[in-house]
């Protein structure tokens, strides 16, 4: 910030005015009138003294030389001279106590003021002619040594302040440590999203199999998987048909019977490149041989099961479950929070999961809390389910309790459940392991429970297919690979043209290019909306209303990100905490200009991380 | 289904627009500007819709100019023009007027990037220019005859400026001889939106109620003026109804751009507005300090910005020397 000359010159120009004005002020002040002749307080010192420390030593003569100027023309030529001659010799002063690496702002405070008024007793003296004037020494160095003091108590109450308005480098300040938490109340902030759950109450319905499905090999987060089957092979449902060796990954298994049409190559919605075994099923769904309830003994089985079962965080996230229900601190995890909130507008697959399989999902916690050793569960769940909180009271003991929150979006993401639910925070760089807890959302529950008890592994998805460009909305279960297309012909297919089809949940889905995608595992949504359930107005001006910090729930500030995007400061991104967005789109979805917020986060994320950011 | 379109999440917006932002705002203004025309005349209403129309027609000008889209549709030049309006006093010659506008407009909000990007308040800052530029006319609280605030007001002094069906009043914060329900019905002299005190928070209660602006900034600004007032032997009553206190703290002060984003910050922008605009019109030459208050205090935003940023949650400080790069 300073290297620029200009704003170097302009910043010495404002601080000797700064300087000018409180010298005149101490003239002002009662106190100066009751002070022996010569003293003054010296509160002009502490912007000569701030100007040595931060900006240099020409800076620093320059505000004292222009302090002496305007003593000069506000009161007297004689006042003039002492006030040169002390500042300079006070600089002076300072500057060779400074050398030394361990001195203190009030040594060299003190060091300073008291040089002052011996630099201004020396001019005196000149002036005077007469050497009795020394006699006066011992009070000027008194003085000079308690409005040192003050001096420098005063800089150091003022330096957090000038640290946070950049006027202080970082080199000089030295934070507080912590992790920060105030104000955040009980609960964390929001957007008030519509609900929009159209299919609440539409039971599941099961989807005959469609003629061909495309299976991808990347379908959670870390390595994809290679394909283990080639063209012409035969597949039955629950086989493996892709793995990888690297310990990110998890295996990916046919979801129809059939033969393979291709291996291709293919490009997910979220832009990644992967292959993708494409099916051509013959309606069987003959069932694999691979196929039988597992046998395990012990955690270490137990999660090598849960690999094989194909489960990634069905959330949304598409986290391997293996890796998670793994952490580094197994002794110090002892809460698993259920994730059922189900926050987005729109999606109903979780609602209709807790009401149409209950059984599995209760035993399904039961048997996750055992092998792990978790002493509580929490089942976490928006009021705007009610039916499900009444579903699931009966089964709250001492170990399973229920957790009903505000229907505010985003009550599902990660860290705010946790938080709405224990009040622990997940700091910067932490799992929820670190605090002790683990998520699960409750139809990955559901799945898990499935597999343990009959053999079969994820192959097919519960998915709310809704939107105003869809003739009949509804829950579908469908399997994995299923074509939009395919989904939407069964929900009576297209009423009008739809502006965009969402792969998720208006809030944080992708759109899609076209209607060819498949269904994939952690695929909860498909919504064909019309153009004006998706209505973005044309992004105008930031006009700083604020409306976008206040809806953050992680108390970021959105606006300021959009300019230090746009201006490409990695340090402001670095101090802004962008790293910390979850892109929930609370901040987009408030904004009054339409300015693309999320957008601008995602773009902020990348470049902190190609600025050299931590 | 091909051609879809395809953009970043989130796909749905909350329906709130800056233009429908600036709706509300003159809703809430609209009680203000009927007591006006009710009680210094017609001129008052040409005044004000004059105001209203010349200054998204400078705004237009300076697209039109600069050559971008026009971006007067937002209505935010409506809002400058109808807020400086109604810190004229009514006897002001149109032109004059006219030329705050102008200045408001042009100078303020569009040499500096338009919307967003103003560094004070439009209407403040084309108020203080004709203060400093026109004052005489702009401290003239002549009113005219027949007109509901000729009854109220006796003539103070016969010397006016303007015109001969004018007769002179003052301000009250130059007179010591009005009273408390004067004060809160409007029948004083002042600017056209300065007077009545009713109108002025029933407008306030409405943009809190319409959630356009938080209470903090109001309230905190009036109580600190109130304890300064107070602190320095003065009646925090009278100072409260009296001149533009009431409508610089609920509708100029409270302007997002110039004013900070976080509760924090504006709690330390309205007593910084409290304090100068005391000091102003108790130890200052000046009468009326709230322009200059705000004035400062819009200059000071952008640092107690930085002073207050949010702090995230779970984020983590530094312990020692800041971070390393």
């Amino acid at each position: 910030m300073k290297k620029n000359p200009a704003r170097r010159v302009a910043f010495t120009g404002m601080l000797l005015a700064l300087a000018a004005a409180l010298s005149f002020l101490e003239g002002l002040l009662p106190v100066t009138a009751m002070l022996p002749p010569g003293v003054r307080l010296g509160l002009s010192n502490i912007v000569t003294m701030y100007a040595l420390f931060f900006l240099g030593k020409k800076e620093a003569f320059a505000v004292a030389a222009g302090k002496s100027l305007f003593v000069l023309l506000t009161r007297a030529p004689v006042a003039a001279l002492l006030s040169f001659c002390g500042g300079m010799l006070s600089i002076l002063v300072m500057l060779a106590v400074l050398r030394r690496k361990d001195a203190s702002y009030m040594l060299i405070s003190t060091a300073g003021a008291v040089a002052h008024n011996v630099g201004q007793l020396c001019a005196s003296v000149l002036v005077i002619g007469s050497a009795f004037t020394f006699w006066y020494l011992p009070v000027l160095v008194l003085s000079g040594a308690a409005m040192g003091v003050l001096t420098s108590v005063l800089l150091k109450a003022l330096l957090p302040l000038l640290r946070k308005i950049h006027f202080v480098s970082q080199e000089n300040f030295i934070y507080r440590g912590g992790i920060s938490l105030q104000g955040f109340g009980k609960h964390l902030s929001g957007a008030k999203v519509p609900h929009n759950k159209h299919t609440s109450a539409c039971a599941t319905e099961e989807m005959p199999v469609p003629a061909r499905v495309i299976i991808p090999m990347a379908q959670s987060i870390g390595a994809s998987c290679t394909p283990l089957v080639k063209k012409g092979d035969t597949v039955k449902v629950g086989q493996k048909i892709g793995d990888s060796e690297a310990f990110f990954s998890v295996p990916v298994h046919s979801s129809v019977s059939g033969t393979v049409a291709s291996v291709d190559d293919f490009v997910t919605a979220s832009g990644a490149v992967c292959q993708a075994v494409v099916i051509d099923t013959d309606g069987e769904q003959t069932v694999s041989e691979e196929v039988g309830i597992p046998e395990y003994g012990g955690k270490e089985a137990f999660l090598r099961e849960v690999r094989n079962s194909g489960l990634v965080g069905l959330g949304g996230a598409a986290f391997p479950t293996f890796i998670k229900l793994n952490p580094k601190n197994p002794d110090e995890v002892d809460t698993l929070i259920v994730n059922a909130a189900e926050c987005e507008p729109y999606i109903t697959s979780d609602l209709r999961a807790m009401l149409e399989d209950t059984d599995l999902l209760i035993a399904g916690i039961r048997r996750v809390a055992e092998e792990l050793n978790f002493k509580k569960v929490i089942i976490g769940i928006e009021d705007n389910k009610p039916e499900a909180v009444e579903v699931l009271k009966p089964y709250c003991d001492s170990q399973i309790s229920l957790c009903v929150l505000p229907s505010k979006y985003p009550k599902g993401g990660e860290k705010v459940l946790i938080y709405e639910a224990t009040g622990k925070v997940v700091a910067e760089g932490q799992l929820p392991a670190d605090v002790g807890v683990i998520v699960m959302n409750v139809t990955s529950v559901i799945t898990l429970e499935t597999y343990f008890e009959t053999g079969m592994p994820l192959v097919g998805k519960r998915v709310t297919v809704d939107g105003g460009a869809v003739a009949e909305p509804k829950n579908v279960r469908a399997p994995i690979g299923t074509l939009y297309s395919d989904l939407i012909a069964f929900c009576g297919g297209y009423k009008e043209k739809p502006a965009k089809i969402l792969q998720g949940g208006p809030m944080m889905g992708i759109a899609v290019p076209n209607d060819s995608q498949p269904l994939l595992k952690n695929n909860n949504a498909v919504l064909v909306l019309t153009a004006k359930e998706c209505e973005t107005p044309e992004p105008s001006p930031c006009i700083r209303c604020g409306r976008c910090l206040r809806a953050c729930p992680f108390g970021l500030m959105p606006a300021a990100i959009d300019k230090a995007v746009r201006n490409r400061d990695v340090e402001q991104l670095r101090k802004l905490k962008v790293n910390l967005c979850m892109e929930c789109g609370c901040c987009s979805y408030v904004c009054p200009a339409s300015r693309p917020l999320v957008q601008q986060n995602k773009l902020g994320k990348q470049i902190l991380k190609n600025g050299g950011g931590k | 289904m091909e051609n879809l379109v395809v953009t970043c999440s989130p796909h749905a917006r909350s329906g709130e627009t800056t233009r429908k932002i600036m709706m509300k705002v003159l809703i809430a203004l609209l009680p203000a500007g009927a007591f006006s025309v009710y009680f210094f005349g017609m001129r008052a209403l040409y005044l004000i819709l004059i105001c209203a129309i010349c200054s998204p027609l400078f705004e237009m000008l300076w697209c039109w100019l600069i050559k971008r889209p026009d971006s007067t549709d937002d209505l935010s030049a409506v809002v400058t023009g109808v807020l400086l309006a109604y810190n004229l006093p009514v006897s002001i010659p149109i032109w004059e007027a006219v030329v705050g506008c102008f200045f408001a407009i042009i100078v303020i909000k569009e040499f500096f990037g338009g919307i967003g990007q103003n560094f004070i308040n439009p209407a403040i800052g084309g108020r203080v220019f004709l203060l400093i530029s026109f004052a005489t006319r702009m401290t003239d609280w002549s009113v005219y005859e027949g007109t509901k605030a000729a009854d109220y007001l006796s003539a103070v002094s016969s010397a006016t400026s303007v015109g001969s069906d004018a007769i002179s009043s003052a301000t009250p914060l130059r007179s010591d001889t009005v009273n408390f329900y004067d004060l809160l019905l409007g029948r004083t002299g002042g600017s056209l939106g300065e007077t009545c005190a009713l109108v002025l928070i029933a407008g306030g209660i409405l943009l809190v109620a319409m959630k356009v602006i938080s209470p903090i900034i109001p309230l905190t600004y009036v109580g600190t003026a109130a304890a300064v007032a107070w602190l320095c032997g003065e009646n925090p009553v009278y100072h409260i109804f009296a001149g533009g206190l009431l409508l610089g703290a609920i509708f100029m002060a409270t302007d997002y751009v110039t004013s900070p984003t976080t509760n924090k910050g504006k709690f330390i922008f309205a007593v910084g507005c409290g304090v100068i605009t005391m000091l102003i019109r108790i130890y200052g030459n000046y009468p009326e300090g709230v322009s200059f208050a705000i004035l400062l205090m819009n200059i000071v935003t952008p640092l107690i910005d930085r002073a207050t940023m949010t702090r995230p949650f779970g984020a983590l400080i530094p312990a020692k020397g800041g971070d390393a790069k």
